[in-house]
């Protein structure tokens, strides 16, 4: 029968849809794994300068740095959009961008936009938003490098005058199952102490301004790269999320066509066998 | 162990050494610093550079880029923006950086690509001391 013909390829295209989407979760599982592991890689780190910060700020006063002293005006802002590099996220995306689009509506200056991800060229240029730069080439799993590259275009935005405040937009990671779109400042920083110094004379070499100034472009590399690692962490989850949606509901239309099959199977099979039946009265008659 | 130092060399990549020391040369803003154990609480400012470290009586090399020294109850840790030991750094790939490095100084397109290439020559050259200092 051709019904039961169609049914058969449909089965057929389901399970390999199947397939595809259970390979999508287990890429997605791993990539996870990797991007939390190196969260956990870079937070000596992070401890470390956020200690270092503490004791420069409670041991002294009349620190300047240029990544501090905000701007006189504000009127040009940048929003840094992380987007993830790939669709079948459910709404991991168009969530973020929806946010970056109210959040711009709302600001009442100037704005341009830097994207970190290969996701949407399109729906981002339909969506007549001021994009500056695209940083495409960002990988699943972002080095420490890669976020190097972010942090450094982003301080010389600020420092040539450019813009006057760098903020950053993401899903910020809460649990697995769940995402929040959420924007930080960057520039101008507002690093705060945590707690007091230790009490111990630091030696400043060669002067607190100086070490000051390093301490905020490693504290802004960090900030950037956590980030990074934030959003990236949130679109696996999200995918993974997705992935085994599709997949359970690929495996509950299998049965539901299975049902199909044998139904339309059975159907055929008693037509036959009431045609037989039919065809051997009708011949019996006969014979009377 | 009070005549050695805990010494940790740190990235936003993880930690790239974790030893006990009993001598550093660090590259600081102003110079090269000797530490020692019992080394007054210092904070100070790295440069780009070779970091040259005894352990167990042998010398170890690392290449820097900048970042912060601390230092503070025989405890020594270096925050870098990136580091690499000196047995792990590919000469080809350092060289073949300085070279691109030094030919976008020449070009000279825009002053911030300048000082981007400015640093990546010297982080390049840095690597390649660490090499040469290691297999000397």
């Amino acid at each position: 029968m051709a019904n039961m013909r169609a049914i058969r390829t449909r089965i057929k295209s389901v399970k390999s849809t199947q397939q595809i989407t259970k390979a999508m979760k287990m890429v997605a599982v791993s990539k996870l794994r990797r991007t939390q592991s190196s969260m956990q890689a870079m937070r000596p780190f992070a401890e470390k300068s956020q200690e270092v910060m503490n004791t420069l700020l409670g041991s002294s006063t009349g620190l300047e740095n240029r990544f501090i002293t905000p701007h006189k005006q504000v009127k040009k802002v940048c929003y840094v959009l992380f987007v993830g590099n790939r669709g079948l996220c459910g709404a991991y995306n168009s969530a973020i961008l929806h946010y970056a689009n109210e959040l711009v509506s709302a600001s009442p200056v100037e704005y341009g936009l830097v994207v970190c991800g290969r996701w949407g060229k399109d729906v981002i240029a339909n969506s007549r938003l001021n994009v500056i730069k695209t940083f495409a080439e960002v990988s699943d799993t972002p080095s420490a490098d890669e976020a190097l590259e972010i942090a450094d275009y982003l301080k010389s935005l600020f420092l040539s005058g450019g813009y006057d405040e760098v903020h950053l937009v993401y899903q910020r990671y809460i649990s697995a199952l769940r995402q929040e779109p959420s924007h930080v400042q960057l520039l101008p920083a507002a690093p705060t102490a945590e707690e007091k110094g230790t009490g111990k004379v630091f030696i400043f070499a060669p002067d607190a301004n100086s070490v000051l100034e390093n301490v905020m472009q490693l504290y802004l590399n960090n900030k950037v790269m956590s980030v990074l690692l934030d959003a990236k962490c949130g679109e696996h989850s999200a995918r993974m999320t997705a992935m085994t949606a599709a997949a359970d509901s690929t495996k509950s239309l299998i049965s539901e066509l299975d049902l199909k099959l044998n139904r339309a199977r059975q159907a055929a099979i008693t037509t036959e066998i009431s045609e037989i039946v039919g065809g051997a009265s009708a011949l019996k008659k006969k014979k009377k | 162990m009070a005549d050695k130092i805990h010494f940790q060399i740190a990235t936003a990549g993880g930690v790239v050494c974790d030893e006990m020391i009993s001598y550093a040369l660090v590259p600081v803003a102003d110079g090269d610093a000797g530490i020692m154990a019992g080394h007054a609480p210092m904070i100070a400012a790295l440069k780009e550079g070779v970091v040259k470290y005894v352990a167990e009586g042998e010398e170890h090399f690392a290449a820097l880029s900048g970042g912060v020294l601390s230092m503070a109850d025989n405890e020594l840790i270096l925050l870098a923006r990136t580091a690499e030991k000196a047995e792990n750094i590919d000469l080809a790939r350092a060289q073949a950086s300085e070279s691109r490095a030094r030919k976008r100084i020449e070009e000279k397109s825009a002053d911030i690509d300048l000082k981007r290439a400015e640093l990546s020559l010297h982080r390049a050259l840095a690597r390649e001391k660490a090499y040469s200092m290691l297999h000397k």
